[in-house]
Order: structure tokens, then C-alpha cells, then sequence
């Protein structure tokens, strides 16, 4: 075996080859057992490079989540399909997230990929956070945020309401800043939902992230108070 | 479990889930996103069951290779990304609490396959070790590969066969 050839082949086995000449590797693959035999061998070490991973504590309730999706005959749920009167307006983008948001947590972000990639909602980002307080671990929020527009729509559920004195306020992280931008501040009720729209008082560019942290009354310049609701 | 036995995929799933975790989350930094490409991978590897050939593959390595491709997938079109929000989700998603599901016996197992790489990987040369792993976590072109080490397109190509090709004949015969 010559040199070009291992080395076509140890880029493949990493994914490393471009796709004209991975197609072109591929069709000699299927006709050189000598080579289909390398290739096989250097992905068995290639793979062992996973052994370098640091280890990481596997979250237990991960295997009844994918051994109950095995069970269910791995349905995936559909995403509703596009329909050509479908505005781009925010509201509709958030309707759709929040519903399935309510029907299954776990899932959501997956979905909301796919959502992300249908071409109407192609403008806007859609963002899932989820909860970081002990105490109402299922709180939740979605954010759909149009960059163009400077604008978004956040929609709070579950989140404990806030005391008096204080308030939720919205951040807007992008990497232009040193600090997250200020969203805006808000206070949920009783029910712990809340709908609401805002707009940066500074350009945002890249929102990379959003989070929502709990301020004294009237909120703050810059977060000082526990992250409450986190997502990207 | 190529017969559809859920019984032996659970069995698959506990010998092989925390080692794909680990390594799926070295390439992706994100706990949740680590959650659901392990998931993604683990689905598709029963959809694949029936075309799993163990003449050419371990079960290992198999397994290794589709959930690497699912994260570098995700990697690859993951567009927004925060150094910044990264370390607020990592310290937030401290699973330094959670009770392991791992057997102590399989934990046993890649404990050792571990040691084994890791001794391996030593031997190679820094450039070769160092591109090897680029090559296998990060996710990048074999150009951006190049600009990050600042070693022309050439060298880096050279270091990756050699440090692979070095790898097969050290580690042998192939896990199980």
C-alpha cells in the first residue's frame, strides 16, 4: 500500500477528505478489498482516540429516555408541515415552539433544530431555556429573537413569581460585549406565565445565548443576581 | 441484538453509553446537546443493527464511529456559541451529584482499554498526538487543522497517517 493511498485513507477515517474526494476514495473502496481492509483497520484505531475523552458522568435518566424511544418503535413526532400562509410573524413562531414545549420538555430542543432549519422561520432564532433554580426545575421559557428586527418575543412558563422588590430581567449575550445586553425586566404572577415582547436598548448582533436572571426592582446594568432560566 | 432484541440493545447501551458520552461531550462541550446526540446515536444504531457487519468492525469502533459523525455534525452547524455562555451551562449542569449508571465492570473494562490508549497516544510524537486528536474531537478542516498548529496542509496530512498508522500497530488487536 503506498503512501497516498494510507494517507487518503487515515483522512477518511476522520472525515477529512472533501466530499469529490471522498466520493472519489469511496468508489475505490468498493473494488480493493486491500484497501476496504486498511480502511477498516484504521477505524478501529481511530476509534479508540474516544478513549482520550476525559470521562464524564453519564446522566442516568438518559437510558430509559433512549431505551423507551427504542420501545416505542422510535417515532418521531412530525413537525406540522409548512403552509404557504404561514406569516413570519414571531407569534406563530412561538405558538408552535411553546406547544410543543408544554408536550414534551425533553425533546425540545431537537425539534426546535428542525424547526430552526425550515426556511420560513430561517430569519429568526428561536431559543429554549431551561431551568436553573431548585426549586422550580421546570420552569421554562422560549425566546424567538429577529435580529433584523432588533426585536423578540419571550414566553415565561412555570416560573415561581418573583417578590416584590424584585424583578426578572432579560439578557442578550453577544460576543461583541463584555457584559450581556439588558433585555429588559419583567415580573410573572401567580400562574407563573408571562408573554412578552422586547427590545434591546443596545444593537445586538449575534444573540448567542439568553438568559434571565432574578434583580432588585427596576432591574440592573449589569446581572448580579442567580441565573434563573438559561438557553440557547 | 441484531434480531431486534431490546433486551441486548439494553445490554449494548450500558457497556458502551458512558464511554460514547464521555467522548461526544469532549467534542461538543454542551451536556445537553452531549444528551441528545448520544440519544440521536443510539436510535440510529438500532435502525442500523441489521446492517452491522462484525467481519469488518468491532461493535466498538461502530459504535464509536456513528456517534462521532452525530457530534461532529452537530458541531459543524452549531453557529452560535459562547465561551462565556459555555462555562455558565457547565457550571450550572454540575452533574457532580448525579449517581453514575455505569457497571463497575465495564467501568473496569475502559478504565484499562484507557490506559492503554493513553500509553499509546504518548509514544506518538507531540504533532502527531496533538494533530490525531484535532483530527478526531474538533471537528475541522483538514485546512483549518493546518492554520491552527501554523504547519503547512502537507505536514499535517503526513502527521495524521502516521500517528493513525502508529496507532494500529501499537493498539493491535481491536477492542471488543
Amino acid at each position: 500500500m503506498n503512501e497516498q493511498l494510507e494517507e487518503q485513507a487515515s483522512l477518511y477515517v476522520f472525515g477529512l477528505l472533501e466530499s469529490s474526494e471522498a466520493a472519489a476514495f469511496e468508489r475505490r473502496l468498493e473494488s480493493d478489498a486491500d484497501l476496504r481492509a486498511l480502511v477498516d483497520d484504521l477505524d478501529a484505531a481511530a476509534a479508540r482516540v474516544a478513549h482520550q475523552a476525559p470521562p464524564r458522568a453519564l446522566p442516568p435518566h438518559l437510558r430509559g429516555r433512549v431505551l423507551s424511544q427504542i420501545g416505542e418503535g422510535n417515532k418521531v413526532m412530525a413537525f406540522p408541515r409548512r403552509s404557504v400562509w404561514i406569516p413570519w410573524a414571531l407569534a406563530a413562531c412561538l405558538a408552535l415552539t411553546c406547544a410543543y414545549l408544554v408536550a414534551e420538555s425533553s425533546g425540545l430542543r431537537t425539534r426546535i433544530t428542525r424547526l430552526e432549519e425550515r426556511d420560513f422561520l430561517s430569519r429568526v432564532q428561536i431559543a429554549s431555556l431551561s431551568s436553573k433554580l431548585e426549586n422550580a426545575p421546570n420552569a421554562n421559557a422560549v425566546v424567538v429573537w429577529d435580529e433584523k428586527k432588533q426585536r423578540g418575543i419571550l414566553k415565561v412558563m412555570q416560573l415561581p413569581r418573583n417578590a416584590a422588590d424584585r424583578d426578572y430581567q432579560l439578557w442578550l449575550v453577544d460576543p461583541r460585549y463584555k457584559n450581556p445586553v439588558d433585555g429588559g425586566v419583567f415580573h410573572v404572577a401567580n400562574d407563573g406565565m408571562l408573554s412578552v415582547a422586547f427590545h434591546p436598548n443596545t444593537p445586538v448582533r449575534e444573540a448567542q445565548a439568553f438568559a434571565i436572571s432574578l434583580e432588585r426592582k427596576g432591574g440592573v446594568t449589569k446581572a448580579e443576581g442567580p441565573i434563573v432560566l438559561l438557553g440557547k | 441484538m441484531q434480531a431486534g432484541d431490546e433486551q441486548a440493545f439494553a445490554t449494548f447501551y450500558d457497556k458502551f453509553a458512558p464511554g460514547l458520552f464521555s467522548m461526544i461531550y469532549a467534542i461538543l462541550h454542551d451536556h445537553k446537546e452531549a444528551e441528545d446526540v448520544l440519544q440521536e446515536a443510539f436510535v440510529q444504531m438500532w435502525k442500523r443493527t441489521a446492517t452491522y457487519d462484525a467481519t469488518r468492525s468491532s461493535l466498538f469502533t461502530w459504535a464509536v464511529m456513528i456517534s462521532r459523525h452525530k457530534a461532529i455534525d452537530h458541531l459543524r452547524a452549531r453557529e452560535r456559541q459562547s465561551r462565556l455562555v459555555e462555562t455558565v451551562a457547565e457550571e450550572a449542569n454540575d452533574f457532580a451529584t448525579s449517581a453514575p449508571a455505569d457497571r463497575a465492570d465495564y467501568a473496569l473494562e475502559r478504565s484499562d482499554e484507557r490506559e492503554r490508549v493513553r500509553a499509546a497516544m504518548a509514544q506518538l510524537g507531540e504533532g502527531q498526538r496533538e494533530v490525531v486528536e484535532l483530527a478526531f474531537f474538533a471537528g475541522l478542516a483538514q485546512t483549518q487543522i493546518a492554520e491552527k498548529l501554523g504547519a503547512p496542509l502537507g505536514t499535517i496530512k503526513a502527521r495524521i497517517r502516521r500517528g493513525l498508522i502508529a496507532l494500529r500497530e501499537m493498539l493491535g488487536a481491536v477492542s471488543s
